[in-house]
């Protein structure tokens, strides 16, 4: 009986490299949306308690930090869109004259806010991620917790509201940006003369509206996922270069989830 | 107003360090192009590392990208009736410009900063000093292989992207005008020319290969200290994003 009894092997099942990686990541991601899903928890229990000084040096931040950076790579995408636009027009309408309306109402709508608010994410976002995960690593954190300050309030509250007031007035500024060096493209380019280009007439209220609740949301959504991001750095230096990595990554994506969900939503409440 | 110019003149002169810097890269990856020895094992190492990186995400942000294309016709839809241009202008403003573009954004923050914080924990650690005593070459050694394996990747993510965009796309678009699969993508594939979807190929290829010098350069000239290696990923993004956008409008302007 002993003979005919083997030693079980104990077979690994054989993966295919890269699915297991993708595998292994995509259980990584959900456990890590677990932890901003309860950062976000926390900030709407603890919503009220506002630090103004601190939030006011956190707007200041996000638009004036990354200003420069807003303004040349808006410039460059409305240049862009009004060259891939004007070629898109000219196949299909040979019409160039509602370029700049229609332009106008993209760049509202769509483009103005997600483009700035990648950027945001990589500057600001990025920023904000090494800050506070050098903190964490260095143990600052559970110092601020021992002295009865809680990191959601004096850290992460700041942050959200500063990238609430801030995000707005910077979108504004790259898309102003954007539909200037669209003009000036439009004019050298395809012959556009300014007062065809200059005109309101595609934009209606319901795509401010839609512009103005996506800016809002990414104020909120950038600074909550670089902060989540921060506060869970683990492992010295390398640890806070893996959550600035992080964090713009997780902004970028979550931006663009928000766009298309308040976009929906914006399309089906509004038209 | 003092300060101003002072910020000015300090970013100014940061530009023209860092751009002069990438074209150091560039010439001597060049060199190295004529002699043509790459190291293999490197390149396909990284070339999976890469997929497994950044497939998932990628294939994520196409699939909004195509959502949001698509949410962007409604004005046009509701205002001309122009149900059959729905598939083209998704498709058309995909290929050519957005797919690459985010996809791009999306490699850089994830690709280019891990070869970036490498190649700097390298510099900082002084292992890039140790080669050179070993008289290897890092650019033949990684940088080379690195680069042809980001431009690869990028092609082959951004190929994956499209089919990933195109097909949210057409089930946002039966979703929200009930527009059938058909129209869809009989509007796609009869007014799109295959020049529209090479051009985002193209622009990939260049995109990859811009982010390897970008994020090589970042990375071999990090400074050292232990926040050097963080400080150097951050500005490897911010400039990989300006060098993107960049890139983008001068090829734009030149392929119609």
């Amino acid at each position: 009986m002993a003979a005919d009894t083997k030693v079980e092997e104990v077979s690994t099942p054989k993966t295919i490299p890269i699915v297991s990686a993708m595998g292994r990541w995509t259980l990584e991601e959900l456990s890590a949306l677990r932890t901003s899903w309860q950062l976000w928890l926390s900030v709407c229990a603890n919503w009220r308690k506002i630090e103004w000084r601190a939030t006011i040096h956190q707007a200041h931040e996000v638009t004036n930090r990354s200003a420069l950076l807003v303004a040349v790579v808006m410039a460059f995408t409305g240049a862009i869109l009004i060259v891939q636009g004007g070629t898109q027009a000219q196949r299909i309408v040979g019409d160039l004259s509602p370029i700049g309306p229609a332009f106008l109402q993209l760049l509202i709508r769509e483009f103005g806010p997600v483009i700035t608010a990648f950027m945001i994410a990589a500057r600001y976002g990025a920023g904000i991620a090494a800050e506070i995960g050098s903190m964490r690593v260095t143990e600052q954190i559970d110092a601020l917790r021992l002295a009865g300050a809680p990191p959601v309030q004096y850290l992460v509250l700041p942050r959200i509201y500063g990238g609430l007031l801030g995000m707005l007035p910077i979108i504004v500024f790259g898309s102003v940006i954007a539909y200037y060096t669209g003009a000036v493209t439009a004019f050298y380019g395809f012959g556009v003369g300014w007062d065809t280009y200059f005109s309101t007439s595609f934009v209606k209220l319901a795509d401010v509206a839609v512009g103005v609740a996506k800016s809002l949301t990414f104020g909120i959504a950038v600074p909550l996922m670089s902060c989540d991001a921060g506060l869970n750095a683990r492992g010295g230096a390398a640890g806070v270069g893996q959550a600035t990595t992080r964090a713009v990554i997780a902004s970028s994506v979550l931006v663009l989830f928000l766009d298309l969900v308040v976009g929906t939503l914006g399309y089906l409440l509004l038209g | 107003m003092l300060r101003l110019v002072t910020n000015v003149g300090e970013v100014a002169l940061q530009f023209v360090h860092e751009t002069g810097g990438v074209s150091l890269v560039l010439g001597r990856l060049c060199k190295r192009l004529f002699r043509f020895k790459i190291d293999g094992d490197e390149f396909f190492r990284s070339m999976r590392s890469y997929g497994e990186q950044s497939l998932l995400i990628i294939m994520l942000t196409a699939a909004f990208t195509g959502v949001i294309m698509v949410l962007q016709t409604a004005v046009y839809v509701k205002k001309f009736g122009v149900y059959d241009l729905v598939g083209w202008f998704a498709g058309f403003s995909t290929f050519r410009e957005v797919a690459p573009l985010l996809i791009g954004l999306m490699f850089s923050g994830r690709v280019g900063a891990n070869n970036c914080s490498e190649l700097a924990t390298m510099r900082i650690t002084e292992q890039l000093d140790a080669l050179r005593i070993l008289a290897l070459d890092v650019y033949e050694l990684m940088i080379l292989p690195r680069t042809l394996a980001m431009v690869l990747s990028m092609g082959v993510l951004t190929v994956f992207g499209n089919l990933m965009a195109v097909l949210s796309g057409a089930l946002s678009a039966r979703l929200l005008f009930d527009l059938e699969y058909n129209t869809f993508f009989f509007s796609l594939f009869d007014r799109l020319q295959p020049e529209d979807y090479l051009v985002g190929i193209e622009k990939a290829l260049v995109y990859g290969f811009v982010i390897a010098i970008v994020s090589s350069h970042f990375g071999l000239n990090a400074k050292s200290g232990s926040r050097g290696v963080g400080r150097a990923v951050n500005a490897q993004v911010v400039a990989c994003a300006v060098a993107l956008f960049c890139v983008d409008y001068v090829m734009t302007s030149l392929i119609r």
